[in-house]
């Protein structure tokens, strides 16, 4: 997990990527500024597409959580399982 | 409002949310997705819910259609209807850009549209509990209690 001004700094910095875990119609709606859309439901295709080459080492912080779907935890766990070391979670909604 | 006329809607409530089920019960995990995009309803409710109300809506449809405890079935779908459209205003106030999920699994944004077309039904059911008493499903078939209403025998002195 990370703190928002935590995650703030680090983007400041330009050394997190950020990651919007939501269905694309929310993102579209309404993101974190410079924030990249990998929605749960097109993890497999948007991953080939626009992750598959990125370092493994980068810090990369996930968010979008709901009452219903917690799309950050399931995002983080399948970037874990495909060898990305540094990945959190922003803390909050 | 006559008991024909009630007849006639309950029959046509009862295809609807028989059509409506059947489009859901197939395909839960769609069902669950379109249910999680409204983010009211709480994640340990999702699968279950997404499994057991598209049955829900199946058992009171055919109820409806066969006449078989109609005015509880008229009261279940009453209740889902008045929930869901609770649902669809809150997310219009949040301006969610979302769809209803309520036939397939892409469905129609939510709006005023949807909102009108569900308290319509809402008046069909009303209609329904108040005034069906039309072919009714009791043990041993259908009847019209209005012409099978027996007068009970005079007291005899």
């Amino acid at each position: 997990m990370v703190s928002p001004s935590a995650a703030m700094e680090e983007i400041q910095h330009d050394e997190t990527l950020i990651l919007d875990a939501m269905p694309t119609n929310f993102y579209q709606q309404r993101h974190i500024g410079g924030a990249v859309n990998i929605p749960l439901g097109l993890f497999d295709i948007v991953y080939l597409m626009t992750f598959a080459e990125e370092d493994k080492e980068r810090k990369i912080v996930v968010y979008g959580e709901t009452i219903s779907k917690s799309y950050d935890l399931e995002v983080a766990n399948k970037l874990l399982l495909r060898g990305y070391k540094n990945v959190r979670i922003l803390e909050g909604d | 409002m006559s008991k024909y006329t009630a007849f006639v809607l309950r029959i046509y409530v009862g295809c609807f949310f028989l059509y409506a089920s059947m489009s859901k019960i197939p395909y839960p995990a769609q069902f669950a997705e379109a249910t999680a995009n409204y983010r009211l309803v709480p994640y340990w409710f999702l699968n279950l819910g997404a499994v057991i109300l598209p049955w829900v809506e199946f058992v009171c449809g055919l109820f409806l259609i066969i006449g078989f405890m109609s005015r509880a079935s008229a009261i279940l779908i009453g209740f889902m209807i008045i929930l869901f459209n609770v649902m669809v205003l809150i997310n219009m106030y949040w301006g969610a850009p979302i769809t209803c999920g309520c036939y397939d699994t892409v469905g129609e944004p939510i709006g005023w549209k949807k909102i009108t077309e569900n308290l319509i039904m809402l008046i069909f059911i009303v209609q329904i509990y108040y005034f069906d008493r039309l072919f009714i499903f009791r043990r041993g078939g259908l009847e019209d209690p209005a012409r099978s209403r027996v007068t009970p025998p005079a007291a005899s002195r």
